[in-house]
């Protein structure tokens, strides 16, 4: 027989977010560890991305989980507990970014009117092969560059779209955007990483009037 | 939200999910993790139970203090307000008592008297409604005690 504290743990890390953030909230250590451990990365890589500086990201991260901690009492269990925290984290990072005064309406990367395609010109991504890894990898890399460059509030939308898995009523409600905002945000921010792809020699041919 | 529906992926949205999976995450420094937790252990919420132990042990204390620094408090005031009254007060008590006893009269006459004296005070109205104050008092913390207070504390 396994030793019940083990079994308590392990029914704890199979807990959904909702049960351990009530559980937490009711004074289970185990739960509050268990939040910490479960959303410390995501959490920090939103906030990374936004401020992209390591440290502060670290000292942000902190503030987030302090401040959702202070707060849980007035989460309501039928919300998405991510959504929720991700809210938390992505104000805290914001608040920081404007006391750094860093602009977050100025465009850092083309935005023109150009429609490009990404996808067009690329080859198969599924495969297993040597090469497609390594594009894969390249891709990966351009990408990983071309985030950095967005301006704030589309490298936001795109960690929480495309790494956090939020659907866009979400991104809406933790960016506290109106819905039709972060579509167009999306829109252009993955028009932007289209044009950077392009521009390193990794695919997307312009299209007049296509889709990006 | 959770109970919201999840729209399904468009053919443009499954594509830019693909070419973004392998894009790293930004992860902290190594032992980030155990500085986080240490550092927001204070900010975790109690239990209910620890919070009316914590209650209880505010209260216990605050009495004793009060207790304790309460006649401190009335002399001293006593002294603020009128030093020569107060010293003269407890000079005559102390003449009392050294006068009784040199008269011959036993401590325990003098102790007898004071019973005495209380067990009169209990017999009137107020007294009699003071101490049964007392022990409505006494009955209702030793409930209260009893009901917040684990009956056997697995940590011990």
């Amino acid at each position: 027989m396994s030793d019940p504290s083990q079994r308590g743990r392990q029914a704890t890390e199979a807990a959904s977010d909702a049960d351990l953030a009530v559980a937490a909230r009711h004074g289970s250590a185990d739960a509050c560890t268990s939040l910490v451990r479960r959303f410390e990365r995501p959490v920090y890589n939103l906030i990374a991305r936004l401020v992209q500086d390591p440290s502060r990201a670290e000292e942000l991260t902190q503030d987030t989980f302090v401040k959702m901690f202070r707060a849980l009492a007035t989460y309501d269990p039928d919300l998405r507990f991510s959504s929720w925290l991700f809210r938390i984290a992505h104000n805290t990072a914001i608040d920081a970014l404007r006391q750094r005064h860093v602009p977050l309406a100025a465009p850092r990367v083309d935005e023109d009117g150009e429609e490009v395609d990404p996808l067009a010109g690329l080859p198969d991504l599924t495969g297993d092969s040597p090469e497609q890894a390594m594009l894969r990898r390249e891709i990966a890399r351009a990408l990983d560059e071309a985030i950095d460059l967005l301006r704030p509030e589309y490298r936001a939308v795109v960690v929480l779209r495309h790494h956090e898995d939020l659907d866009y009523e979400e991104i809406a409600e933790v960016t506290g955007l109106p819905l039709g905002t972060v579509k167009t945000y999306l829109h252009r921010a993955r028009k932007a990483l289209a044009s950077h792809l392009r521009a390193a020699g990794l695919g997307g041919e312009t299209r007049s009037g296509g889709r990006p | 939200m959770s109970g919201r529906q999840r729209h399904p992926r468009d053919p443009e949205d499954r594509a830019w999910q693909a070419l973004l999976a392998d894009v790293p995450r930004r992860g902290p420094s190594a032992d980030f993790s155990t500085r986080l937790l240490a550092a927001t252990r204070a900010h975790w919420p109690q239990p209910a139970g620890f919070r009316a132990e914590v209650a209880v042990t505010a209260g216990v204390i605050a009495a004793a203090a009060a207790l304790t620094l309460g006649p401190v408090l009335v002399v001293a005031a006593l002294f603020v307000l009128d030093t020569g009254a107060a010293v003269e007060a407890v000079a005559r008590g102390f003449v009392w008592l050294v006068g009784w006893l040199t008269a011959g009269v036993s401590i325990w006459e003098v102790l007898g008297r004071m019973g005495r004296l209380v067990a009169r005070a209990m017999a009137s109205p107020t007294g009699t409604l003071v101490l049964i104050g007392g022990i409505l008092t006494a009955w209702l913390a030793l409930a209260g005690l009893t009901r917040v207070m684990p009956v056997e504390r697995g940590d011990v």
